[in-house]
């Protein structure tokens, strides 16, 4: 059976793959998280166009290893014994103290300074994967009611630019037909009018459907006064709270934990309470199944045995320069892979569309 | 580097004069003295190897070494293998402090101590500590202490040389303790450095200085991580300043080839399995293209 899985389900599948991510900077693992990425988005993505942004977001994780090795180069600190590069370094003055510009390159550093790059890069393919798998504008529902307005606002702000594209594409077409000539800049402002008067039809033709189909029609009877003080003072509490978790040193005991467990209960309760005064029915459910549960897990294990790998061996998790040795594959880590790239099978495949007997 | 900045800023006064440059060892005009204070309070004076170009190079001619931290290459994480858990980086790490000449004031330092050049004559301070000067008191607040659920780790089988014998062994044995000094400076003192080496999770045997002062060896059971043992033995011989240099310099101990730790697979597991998942995701790629 065909169906699309739950948004959220690859988000939290992604969040954990990425989390998992962040805890190494072993190449081994990061290629092979990579990998487990690849094969899940290659296996289970539809033919939305969204599902095809996956080549872009590794392409900018090439961009993003690149640049920082040239800025390791550049900049970086230099360091091991494997001479690779041969560079004059440039002095500077006083007030720049610690930075380094120019300078041999060493094998070690440049290694390092590869695998930090791996890692962010891997990071942002994992969110990546996200967005090719999960739609976003069903992602957008599954907010609570209370932001149900919000969400509503997001898709249509993220839906503008798509349209956009495709209607210079038309207008582009419409002149070519003409046989309009003229490519480059000079054809800039004939093409903007139509378009901005294309855009404005668009958005009063999507304002008439919304207001049919009922959107921003709401009664304000349960809506009280207090209600977002609630939300509000919940969140100066779990700002406060942050500070309290992220330096537990400086700051008085009762500052982390339990600030932020009350700010989280009243964030939630005023969304809570705010949200019954929301009426909305769902006209397509996203079904929550056996198969959502297990794709989070996946990705739930995949962290979790990154974290006991680092806990019980951090040196493996990390890539040795002094000396440079060849990294070791930790096996609560290679679980965790294995785990991460599950989804590929365990999830129902995606509607595709019909295409005609072939 | 930006790494040390980082950790100038952990440190709350950046110009802290907790205490002055107390070398046990005195160096010639030419040398720079590097002092190591590990946690506990074992302080051990080296003298670097002529008039090194960084700091970290003064470090390792005097007879110390040190690893950066793999995240954070220029971040300064271990010094013969102290702390062995790693743990380097919050709320205790290794501080870096300079001082014109033995006994002047500690000055924390602006600069990574991979760039920085310090002047022959100069004094190099680090410390384990919360941010505080060698020889200082601790800056570690007690308000989270550690409880250590296990004793320490068992004593040296062989008695201890000298009653002023500071050792540290393991970790956190005294974290959070006022760390006092152990070292005060007395002229003619020689701090023979007994390094323990542990890497194997076995005894840590630990090498004492070719100086004239009485050898000392001490083992450290290491029990689950590895951890290291600094002692620190006064004595009251008197070698001259070449016979020192050449005895920390003789202590770079070459590191051997680690054996296979338990639950790790070695590198072409990797390999292989990496092929595996990639080639799959490929070939799936290209299959769906059609």
């Amino acid at each position: 059976m065909t169906r699309d899985l739950h948004p959220v389900a690859w988000w939290g599948w992604a969040i954990g793959v990425a989390l998992a991510a962040s805890l190494t900077t072993n190449p081994l693992l990061l290629g092979l998280l990579f990998c487990s990425v690849w094969l899940v988005v290659a296996n289970r993505r539809g033919s939305s166009p969204w599902a095809r942004a996956f080549r872009l977001y590794v392409i900018l994780g090439a961009v993003v290893i690149v640049s920082r090795l040239v800025f390791y180069v550049l900049v970086g600190f230099k360091f091991g014994v494997h001479l690779v590069l041969r560079l004059p370094s440039i002095p500077l003055p006083d007030w720049a103290a610690g930075i380094q510009l120019g300078g041999d390159v060493f094998l070690e550093g440049l290694l390092a300074a590869a695998c930090l790059g791996l890692r962010l890069a891997v990071l942002i393919i994992a969110i990546g994967a996200a967005n090719a798998l999960a739609n976003p504008k069903r992602l957008l529902r599954s907010l609570p009611r209370a932001l149900h307005e919000l969400g509503t606002a997001v898709v249509v702000s993220v839906s503008v630019a798509p349209q956009l594209a495709e209607s210079v594409q038309r207008v582009m077409r419409a002149r070519h037909l003409r046989g309009e000539a003229g490519r480059g800049l000079r054809v800039v402002p004939r093409v903007a009018l139509p378009v901005l008067q294309d855009t404005l039809d668009r958005s009063l033709l999507l304002a008439s459907a919304m207001e049919a189909r009922g959107y921003g029609s709401h009664t304000d009877r349960h809506r009280a006064a207090w209600l977002p003080a609630v939300t509000l003072g919940g969140l100066v509490a779990v700002s406060l709270g942050m500070y309290g978790v992220l330096d537990p040193t400086r700051s008085p005991l009762w500052m982390g934990i339990p600030v932020m467990s009350v700010g989280v209960s009243m964030c939630a309760a005023g969304i809570w309470l705010s949200g019954r005064a929301v009426l909305v029915t769902t006209y397509r459910p996203d079904p929550w199944r056996l198969a959502e549960t297990l794709t989070v897990l996946c990705g739930i294990g995949c962290a979790a045995g990154m974290l006991w790998a680092r806990g019980t061996d951090p040196l493996s998790m990390d890539l040795q320069t002094q000396p440079l040795t060849a990294p070791l594959l930790p096996v609560t880590a290679l679980v965790g892979i294995v785990l991460a790239a599950l989804p590929a099978v365990i999830t129902p495949p995606p509607v595709r569309p019909y295409r005609g007997p072939q | 580097m930006k790494r040390t900045l980082l950790a100038l800023l952990l440190a709350v006064p950046l110009v802290s004069t907790g205490g002055t440059a107390q070398a046990a060892v005195t160096c010639t005009a030419e040398q720079v003295t590097v002092v190591v204070q590990y946690l506990g309070g074992g302080q051990v004076t080296g003298c670097s190897n002529g008039d090194p170009g960084t700091g970290v190079d003064a470090l390792r001619s005097a007879g110390f070494s040190f690893q950066y931290s793999p995240r954070e290459p220029g971040f300064v994480c271990t010094i013969d293998s102290n702390p062995g858990d790693g743990k380097c980086m919050k709320p205790k790490y290794w501080s870096y402090w300079h001082a014109s000449k033995p006994g002047a004031a500690w000055t924390y330092s602006s600069e990574g101590a991979g760039t920085y050049n310090p002047t022959p004559g100069s004094v190099e301070g680090w410390r384990f500590d919360c941010g505080a000067a060698p020889g200082a008191a601790s800056r570690c607040t007690t308000s989270s202490p550690k409880p250590s659920p296990k004793p320490s780790p068992k004593p040296s089988p062989r008695p201890a040389p000298t009653p002023s014998t500071h050792a540290s062994t393991g970790s956190g044995a005294q974290a959070g303790s006022g760390a006092s000094p152990s070292t005060t400076g007395k002229a003619g003192t020689v701090s023979a450095k007994a390094k323990a080496k542990a890497k194997a999770p076995d005894t840590a045997k630990a090498k004492a200085t070719k100086a004239k002062a009485k050898a000392t060896k001490a083992k450290a059971k290491a029990k689950k991580k590895p951890a290291a043992a600094a002692a620190v033995v006064s004595a009251s011989a008197t070698p001259s300043q070449d016979t020192i240099a050449n005895a920390a310099a003789s202590q770079s101990v070459p590191r051997a080839s680690e054996p296979p730790r338990r639950g790790t697979l070695p590198w072409w597991w990797g390999a292989i399995a990496l092929v595996l998942i990639g080639g799959t995701a490929g070939a799936v790629t290209v299959v769906r293209r059609r």
